[in-house]
């Protein structure tokens, strides 16, 4: 118990810091936003992962005021012109355009929104249900858990994305098709993730206490579950975020995802890939676009795993240590 | 070892029925196959001819019982668009796909292995950096556009390949490079974190100190231990790029295989040949399934029943 109860603190302090502060309204101290990025900062890449994502949230929500054209506004005269640092390019088109004359840059701020609010949907949906199926099969044990538990496992034995392009041409692509297909083929991960914790903390002393205090198990489950299993599953749904957003890349790739005239990065590759014997450009931004994003989650999501787990925080340091003490033999 | 395979077979089972299901709900329920596989221009008439030939105007309860039963006797019906049966068409795109994801899984672990093995020899050197920055990019650079570039690059640019179909080797290179890639990126990175592991353990330090050479160390002891975790990611990488995970590499490079065909089947609103290829792969995820257990319990006794 003590074991887990210090772990357990050292791993929310962390996590503490980001999220209560966003909560706090106007009134909110900016001292755990400090600590955390000081943290941050020691892991370079974490931190310039993190910086980009920061980047991109606001040039999503931003978008309409950034862009310098509209992304559907087509133009005759200026079709598939190079960025401006390269002969031939029209003033105004930093990126240059594509084969219907439409500003890139524009794109690419616009796309950025529909790969955030896929990804953003799917992790919340298929988490949210996730995690609940996870709660009850490990907490409620017995005939409950071994039906939610059988489910998963079946499902996860499906033929993913052929399955998911069977659904999405039966229902139709749009928007909301791949959010809901997305996160009804993704959400068996949680569950099992969360299950494990479930069952390994029922067993813990402050369980049974609330238990022998009469607790009700939902009290139990939301009160003295839950907590605990914030640090895991952040990580988790950060991962599970860039599976996400490289599937709508594919799936609007394929021309089974977004559907103009919404943009989506995914499908500016797709739209490009005619052309690109004569134009780089139209395909490269879109792609670097994705690759960077998912590049920085990635980078941001490792720090962070560290991080959150002591155990890993201790293997971190004695690296570190290690790497110190070589570099002062060799000297 | 009898029991294992039973208990194994009646979970593939439940596979095979769970994906009947989500098919039957999906295209009989949700969907509506005479809207999605007739033109718009379609007359009443011809909708309700269309139902009657397919049986779609009986009651779901029925249709449901034919649907599996018709399953179960490996038919398909007739794929629409190519005016001949389904799993003909599926069995003749079927080896193409094979061939992909064997050289295309080939490579990944021919090439990731090592790799990881030797960045695990001096973690956070420089090397190790040079893997773990590979294996990272490897997995944050969306197919699609990896196998864009590689055409733009390899075969627009330089000539050296066929941009796309299939036929000799060099048709084969770049889509296998393509599918390589983030399996590559994942071999690489569990193999490193793996033999990090096994390096701190006492046997290799007792080796060491018996004064064997490193290179027996790593590759001998090392190595062997590290490599159970990693086949059975392997394992995993052929899974899923059979679930589907082809379908990317396959529509860019225009390779004629399963994947292709589904898009193509998509795109010609053919219902009955997509249901086809579907069940063919959930079926064959679940043989391969079967026979990588078996496999992993013959290397590895001590893996439990679980």
């Amino acid at each position: 118990m003590t074991i887990t109860s210090s772990s357990m603190s050292d791993s929310s302090t962390t996590h503490r810091s980001t999220t209560p502060s966003m909560t706090q309204g106007p009134l909110m101290s900016f001292a755990p936003i400090g600590r955390f990025l000081k943290e941050l900062w020691r892991d370079k890449a974490g931190f310039a992962g993190f910086a980009f994502l920061v980047l991109l949230g606001l040039a999503a929500l931003f978008a309409p005021l950034l862009a310098p054209h509209d992304p559907a506004a087509q133009s005759v005269l200026a079709r598939l012109k190079p960025p401006i640092w390269m002969e031939g390019s029209v003033s105004g088109h930093l990126l240059g355009t594509d084969m219907l004359g439409r500003d890139i840059l524009s794109r690419l701020l616009f796309g950025a929104r529909s790969s955030l609010l896929v990804s953003v949907s799917v992790v919340a949906l298929a988490g949210s249900f996730g995690v609940m199926a996870g709660l009850v099969a490990g907490y409620k044990g017995g005939l409950t858990d071994a039906l939610i538990m059988r489910v998963v496992d079946v499902q996860v034995a499906f033929p993913g994305l052929l399955l998911t392009l069977l659904l999405v041409a039966v229902i139709g692509p749009s928007t909301a098709t791949i959010i809901i297909v997305l996160a009804f083929s993704n959400w068996m991960i949680y569950t099992r993730v969360v299950r494990g914790i479930v069952m390994s903390l029922r067993q813990t002393p402050f369980v049974e206490a609330a238990e022998v205090v009469g607790c009700k198990s939902a009290r139990i489950i939301l009160k003295h579950i839950l907590p605990n299993l914030i640090s895991p599953l952040l990580t988790l749904a950060i991962l599970e975020f860039t599976n996400i957003i490289l599937a709508e890349a594919a799936l609007s790739f394929l021309g089974l995802g977004v559907q103009p005239p919404a943009t989506s990065w995914g499908l500016d590759v797709a739209g490009g890939k005619n052309y690109m014997m004569i134009a780089w450009w139209p395909i490269t931004f879109p792609g670097l676009c994705i690759a960077m994003t998912v590049l920085s989650i990635n980078l941001f999501a490792n720090w962070l795993r560290v991080t959150t787990e002591p155990a890993e925080r201790e293997k971190r340091y004695a690296r570190g240590r290690a790497a110190k003490m070589r570099r002062a033999k060799k000297t | 070892m009898g029991t294992f395979i039973l208990r194994r077979s009646l979970q593939g089972f439940l596979v095979v029925l769970g994906v009947t299901i989500v098919v039957f709900v999906a295209t009989r329920m949700i969907g509506d196959p005479a809207q999605v596989m007739l033109p718009l221009s379609a007359t009443d008439a011809q909708r309700a001819a269309f139902e009657q030939q397919f049986g779609l105007d009986r009651p779901l309860d029925a249709q449901f019982i034919s649907f599996v039963g018709d399953l179960m006797r490996f038919d398909f019906g007739e794929s629409l668009w190519q005016r001949r049966s389904a799993l003909d068409v599926v069995l003749e795109k079927l080896p193409k796909t094979l061939e992909l994801i064997g050289v295309g899984l080939l490579l990944a672990t021919v090439i990731g292995i090592p790799l990881g093995a030797l960045a695990a020899v001096r973690p956070d050197g420089l090397f190790d950096r040079i893997v773990v920055g590979l294996s990272l990019t490897g997995l944050s650079v969306p197919q699609f556009w990896l196998g864009l570039l590689l055409i733009m690059v390899f075969a627009v640019g330089l000539g050296w390949v066929p941009t796309f179909g299939s036929g000799s080797l060099a048709h084969m290179i770049l889509p296998a490079i393509t599918l390589a890639v983030p399996s590559m990126a994942r071999i690489m990175m569990l193999v490193r974190s793996s033999v990090i592991n096994e390096l701190n353990q006492q046997y290799v330090r007792t080796a060491k100190a018996r004064g064997m050479p490193f290179g027996r160390v790593l590759f001998q002891h090392a190595m062997r231990n590290a490599l159970v975790p990693v086949l059975t990611l392997v394992g995993w990488e052929v899974i899923s790029a059979w679930a589907g995970y082809t379908v990317v590499v396959e529509t860019v490079f225009a390779w004629p295989g399963l994947g292709f065909t589904a898009m193509k089947a998509i795109n010609h609103s053919d219902l009955f040949l997509l249901q086809a290829i579907v069940f063919v792969v959930a079926v064959g995820i679940v043989l391969v399934n079967i026979g990588l257990d078996v496999l992993f319990k013959l290397i590895d006794p001590r893996i439990k029943e679980a």
